[in-house]
């Protein structure tokens, strides 16, 4: 079994102790940190993806995968500083002000974090100069809104203006989500896409920052 | 002679045939159930930003007082499982002042229940992520954890049995399931897990006499099947959108009751009055049978939904309009 396919496969089985050890086996027989994320972490959370759209994989599953592979990337994390191995980029999430709910947001966190991507979660109830202000300055070229309630979806609306009040929609690119949410609102309020859940927003990430 | 609410609601939940569409809509005047309560105080003091339920839940909330969540998990770490101080279910002081509150209660169909059952108490106790990650990694803790709350909520059941035997006719709980999508849990793992300890709950209830009314949020239309199995009387689902209505309909009507209303999502928040109609006539004529199985039950907060009272006022017509037992009952 190649290296690849055993970090793989450590992830898809959420074993955190089998994605170390390969992880550490992978580094000692002289193979990059950069490749051990690229071949085989992000395809692995990208499966991991797959499945869960697919109903193969549920939350419980997504959730142990993900520690899985932070545990290996937790060992990795040194190198690729040291080697100057960037992430692919940087993502603002949070659930909207008015807003408490975190569940989905999280799992999204999870999901674009998994993708390659740098994430910085503000939490809940976040109103919406902060995503701006935080964006702005983190250089992030994505903001990730949440609200599970109807009544907290015009934050998101308001979040968009906010953003292009400040002059930075286009290179800074609003994604959106929740129960609630839909395709139709998103574009009804101007953002620049719409996930239907962790899984489609990794892939949305991906398409926005286009890496 | 009309049927009395308590009958309404009985004979639609055994499948009898009530003389009309049992209804559950107390902000506009009409309900044919009595909710007595013991002192539960499941989601802290609503007039604080923060406070702590009788579990040692901390829940946070925003300015508008409905809007909380637990933030803070006194068993999230379960290596303090053993220092942890469970609530006893037998502190007379959960029940003080109970028997007040069945008055006004003559002739209704008389609940009593506890929000938060059984999964939703476990994530409160230990975290939501921690809870879904343990059900693999720890899986013993995970055991104990969801017995100690049979067993705790059990014991309500029992204090509460034993102060008015024959005195209440259902009890409803809440337990939310499902995302937008799918049940949180493979449905293999929520029988495997879940199912025997709602059975346990459920049996319990039965032996008490009482009906079995169950919340779930999210499309939970897998674990349906084994809630009919194991006896739940009664399921309240506030989304139907998200459940599909044909679905919910084909496979399930006339074995289970639905406590339900137009989606709470979709279409009470966004759509014309027309389309409010339209759906009214459609859950009905998807998940109601002859003999029974329907009962209008509001969302009571319409300012989580952004819903005002009008529109509220629209389904209801809505659903007395187009009550197919009523119809019957006129016309015998």
């Amino acid at each position: 079994m190649s290296f690849a396919e055993a970090i793989y496969d450590a992830i898809l089985n959420g074993d955190m102790a089998a994605c170390e050890q390969a992880t550490h086996a992978a580094l000692a027989s002289g193979i990059p940190a950069g490749d051990v994320l690229n071949e085989a972490m992000i395809p692995a959370m990208a499966e991991v993806g797959r499945l869960f759209e697919e109903n193969e994989y549920y939350v419980p599953e997504l959730l142990i995968a993900a520690r899985a592979m932070k545990a290996g990337l937790a060992i990795l994390k040194p190198l690729l500083v040291a080697t100057g191995v960037e992430p692919k980029g940087k993502v603002v999430v949070g659930t909207v002000k008015g807003d408490l709910h975190d569940i989905g947001k999280n799992l999204v966190a999870i999901m674009v974090e998994g993708a390659g991507y740098e994430v910085i979660d503000l939490g809940v109830d976040v109103p919406p100069e902060r995503f701006v202000r935080t964006a702005i300055e983190e250089g992030a070229q994505v903001i990730g809104l949440s609200a599970l309630l109807t009544t907290t979806m015009p934050s998101m609306k308001a979040t968009v203006e906010a953003l292009q009040e400040a002059g930075v929609h286009g290179p800074i690119k609003i994604m959106i989500g929740g129960a609630p949410v839909t395709q139709r609102y998103a574009d009804e309020i101007g953002a620049d896409g719409y996930g239907r859940d962790a899984a489609e927003a990794a892939r949305l990430v991906a398409q926005l920052v286009g890496r | 002679m009309a049927m009395s609410s308590y009958e309404v609601v009985r004979r639609a939940i055994e499948f009898q045939t009530p003389d009309r569409l049992p209804v559950r809509f107390p902000l506009l005047g009409i309900d044919d159930t009595f909710g007595v309560a013991w002192n539960n105080k499941g989601v802290g003091d609503r007039a604080k930003r923060q406070d702590y339920d009788w579990f040692g839940c901390l829940w946070e909330r925003t300015e508008m007082s409905n809007m909380g969540q637990v933030k803070g998990h006194p068993l999230e770490d379960l290596s303090k499982a053993d220092s942890y101080q469970w609530p006893d279910p037998n502190n007379p002081l959960f029940y003080e002042g109970m028997e007040e509150r069945f008055e006004g209660s003559e002739g209704k169909y008389i609940m009593t229940g506890i929000g938060f059952f059984l999964f939703e108490r476990m994530h409160m106790l230990h975290g939501f992520q921690n809870t879904l990650t343990d059900l693999y990694a720890e899986r013993q803790s995970m055991e104990w954890l969801a017995d100690k709350v049979v067993e705790y909520n059990l014991g309500i059941m029992e204090n509460i049995h034993a102060r008015f035997p024959g005195q209440i006719h259902g009890f409803s709980f809440t337990d939310d399931w499902g995302t937008e999508l799918s049940t949180f849990i493979r449905p293999k793992m929520w029988n495997e897990f879940f199912k025997p300890r709602y059975k346990i709950l459920f049996d319990s209830m039965h032996a008490k006499g009482w009906h079995v009314w169950m919340h779930s949020c999210g499309k939970v239309n897998e674990i349906i099947e084994p809630l009919i199995e194991i006896g739940c009387n009664v399921i309240n689902l506030q989304q139907p959108r998200a459940l599909g209505i044909h679905e919910i309909g084909e496979r399930y009507r006339g074995r289970i009751c639905f406590e339900s209303l137009c989606d709470i999502q979709h279409t009470l928040p966004f759509k014309s009055d027309d389309e409010i109609r339209e759906e009214a006539q459609l859950l009905l004529a998807e998940w109601a049978v002859p003999e029974g199985g329907f009962i209008l039950s509001d969302y009571g907060d319409g300012e989580a939904i952004g819903v005002p009272p009008a529109k509220k006022q629209v389904m209801l017509d809505a659903f007395l309009e187009a009550d197919p037992w009523r119809r019957v009952a006129a016309g015998r």
